[in-house]
């Protein structure tokens, strides 16, 4: 990747700053020890204690807006999806090309129901895929990270065929995870964060805690404005 | 107190406007409430903690300042970023202008960012031929408006649904009910038109994190992370002190931010974003701008004023604020409304143009008291008035005059219980149903807003010593 290009006088933007904090340049701050500690749980957590946690998180996500669904094995996943595509009347949706989401099948669920299911990427250049993308009413991505205390998902975009696109442009939001992928909240996603990319993050990570909400006219809570209208969370057990 | 005409047009106006006062009191007690209730739920030992933390990790970066900005430049540019580094409004504005000339843009979208209406950014892009569309709902409708934010995290607060619904009629090709989810409906179909055209987008910053260089976007729409993930080239405009070591910092504040601005666990849409995608990526930005803006920030540091850097602009103390609930954000005349912008305004602007503001406040510390991340705006304001007065070298002949009485007269307990004597007696013309209900300026003025109950008969202190009788018998 090339290298980026600076615009504007360093030395003198610095100045005045180094002037006034009385710092000499080059020096090494060091951090605000453990800045979380004591504020956030830090759990190990084994399979029964994810079963908690995976209450936890469907009380916050419906709290939210959301629909959760407790999965047990691949033919309770089709009837939960198959009845989600009947609730919204889906036709079109897309989905992350991910190896969890590839073992389920998917595509498979929706043609029994004469709905289409398109894997990322839709086309290869933006003007192509744009279109086709903003015409899907679904998207379908796999919860990566999911924190139950917030009822948020956590989505990095590890691989050029997860895109934030799937998850913000269509009206409906589909979320597959097992109880392995939940975590107590911030503790748990940084722990696996610094384990995985280390400060190299992912182009785009995203935090998503329900449907797309605003109360910008008379304080009155809308749901859907320009995100995600409904959110389905669905969580199969470990093992599924 | 010396106020300016022009604050004293605005409040005033403010003032009379009745429906405007409604919406705002209306919605900044619904936001208190939930603030509230989402502390509450946090534990107010644990909240405390939380905004000791805060405090300490706003401290420590605003004081080691210089070497977090060289980090987080360094990881931008290393990652195929551009940055400018903005020491005024003006360049920072020339820099994007230009940029915006260089890819022919026509169709800007933007997320909110108070930054951009500091350097009136919009008003340059559209001189220059582009359209500018504000993508936040509440910013689209006071755009459509013609007017700035009164609110920093509810910008339209003060406007009601017929309002707005005349504003989208106004952009409409048909009638639009002035149902609330109607309002909702009409602007996401509108704006995502918008969404599918665009040229560049621009977003503000809530934090940027120096260890990564990554990007922190909050947004419960959602119409940030569009923006990020559609725009060929994306510009991000910060704040110099919108930054954090790394991710550690950030969860606490991302917690702090949305429980202080609207009582939630967390904002629906945080997004982290490291800037260019990469070559085989499909969505997010081709070129990634980061404009990094000073406009008069570094001059706090190390004053007495410095921890003003230390606001994640939550807007809890405009919420706090009995005078803010009282005038809205219009009446402060600059980006900034409540407590923090009539600490900001002067500072970033200019007493002469602002310093009036510091008389804008009750000093009951309820800002303060409100403040996530333990600003001390009343201590600010408090010493804000003393500059102004240093500043001018004089204060108003009859504010001295008065003063000056009063503190001779209440020095003295003789002096103090014959004034309230002589008040006490001749008050009664001026009394109505136990309140004052008449008077001269600047009470007439005071009167027409508050209520201003008569001397009692009788006051504590000579009630005190039968009460305490009693109590030894």
């Amino acid at each position: 990747m090339a290298q980026g290009v600076l615009t504007g006088n360093r030395e003198a933007f610095f100045s005045t700053i180094r002037q006034n904090i009385k710092t000499p340049p080059g020096g090494k701050a060091p951090r605000v020890e453990n800045p979380m500690n004591g504020l956030f749980t830090q759990r190990q957590t084994n399979i029964e204690e994810r079963r908690e946690l995976r209450e936890r998180f469907i009380h916050e996500w419906t709290t939210l807006g959301g629909k959760a669904f407790s999965i047990k094995n691949q033919t309770e996943l089709g009837q939960v999806i198959k009845q989600i595509i009947q609730e919204r009347q889906l036709h079109r949706a897309m989905r992350w090309d991910h190896p969890e989401l590839e073992k389920l099948k998917l595509e498979d669920i929706f043609a029994d129901t004469q709905a289409s299911l398109s894997r990322w990427p839709l086309e290869k250049n933006y003007s192509d895929w744009i279109g086709k993308a903003a015409a899907m009413e679904a998207g379908i991505v796999w919860g990566d990270m999911v924190m139950a205390e917030t009822g948020t998902l956590v989505l990095p975009a590890a691989s050029p065929g997860q895109p934030a696109s799937i998850s913000v442009l269509p009206l409906t939001l589909i979320a597959i995870f097992t109880t392995a992928q939940l975590v107590d909240g911030f503790a748990g996603v940084v722990k696996t964060f610094k384990e995985r990319y280390g400060t190299d993050l992912p182009t785009t990570t995203t935090f998503i805690s329900g449907p797309s909400r605003t109360t910008d006219i008379e304080m009155v809570l809308t749901i859907g404005v320009h995100g995600s209208r409904f959110v389905y969370a669905l969580i199969l057990d470990e093992g599924t | 107190m010396h106020i300016e005409p022009s604050f004293r047009k605005r409040y005033h106006k403010a003032l009379s406007d009745t429906a405007m006062l409604k919406a705002v009191k209306n919605g900044t007690g619904r936001l208190r409430g939930q603030r509230a209730t989402a502390i509450e739920a946090v534990g107010a030992e644990r909240w405390m903690e939380f905004r000791n933390r805060a405090e300490a990790i706003r401290m420590h970066v605003i004081q080691h300042l210089d070497q977090y900005l060289e980090q987080l430049i360094d990881n931008v540019l290393k990652k195929g970023g551009h940055v400018c580094l903005a020491k005024t409004g003006e360049e920072a504005v020339q820099y994007i202008s230009e940029l915006a000339k260089k890819k022919n843009a026509k169709s800007i979208l933007k997320s909110k960012s108070m930054v951009s209406e500091e350097i009136h950014l919009n008003p340059a892009l559209e001189k220059q031929g582009c359209k500018v569309i504000e993508s936040d709902l509440g910013e689209w409708i006071i755009q459509l408006a013609g007017e700035t934010p009164s609110h920093i995290i509810a910008p339209a607060m003060h406007k009601n649904r017929f309002q707005v619904a005349d504003l989208f009629n106004a952009v409409s090709d048909e009638k639009i009910p002035t149902e609330i989810a109607d309002l909702c409906g009409f602007a996401r179909k509108y704006l995502r038109e918008k969404f599918l055209g665009i040229d560049i987008g621009i977003t503000g910053c809530n934090f940027a994190l120096a260890d990564s260089g990554a990007i922190t976007l909050c947004t419960n729409e959602g119409n940030a992370r569009i923006i990020s993930a559609l725009s060929p080239t994306l510009v991000t405009i910060m704040g110099m002190e919108r930054i954090l070591p790394g991710l550690e910092e950030l969860t606490v504040m991302l917690s702090l931010l949305a429980r202080s601005a609207t009582g939630q666990k967390l904002t629906v849409y945080n997004t982290l974003s490291t800037g260019v995608r990469k070559a085989e990526e499909l969505d997010g930005p081709q070129e990634f701008h980061l404009v990094i803006v000073d406009n008069g920030r570094s001059k706090q540091l190390g004053t007495k004023y410095e921890k003003i850097l230390n606001c994640i602009r939550c807007g809890s103390c405009l919420n706090a604020c009995p005078v803010y609930r009282n005038i809205g954000g219009h009446a402060y005349g600059w980006v900034y409304p409540g407590p923090i912008g009539a600490v900001l305004s002067p500072l970033y602007q200019g007493m002469d143009k602002y310093g009036e503001l510091a008389y804008a406040t009750t000093l009951c510390g309820a800002c303060t008291f409100a403040c996530p991340v333990k600003i001390p705006l009343h201590d600010m304001l408090y010493a804000l008035r003393n500059d102004k007065v240093e500043l001018e070298k004089k204060g108003e002949l009859a504010e001295d005059i008065a003063y000056k009485g009063w503190s001779a007269t209440f020095a003295s307990m003789s002096r103090y219980r014959f004034s309230i004597r002589m008040a006490r007696r001749f008050q009664f013309p001026l009394v109505k149903a136990e309140k004052i209900a008449f008077g001269p300026p600047p009470i007439s003025d005071w009167l027409k807003h508050r209520d201003m109950p008569a001397l009692p008969n009788k006051f504590f202190h000579e009630i005190w010593p039968e009460m305490n009788k009693d109590r030894k018998e």
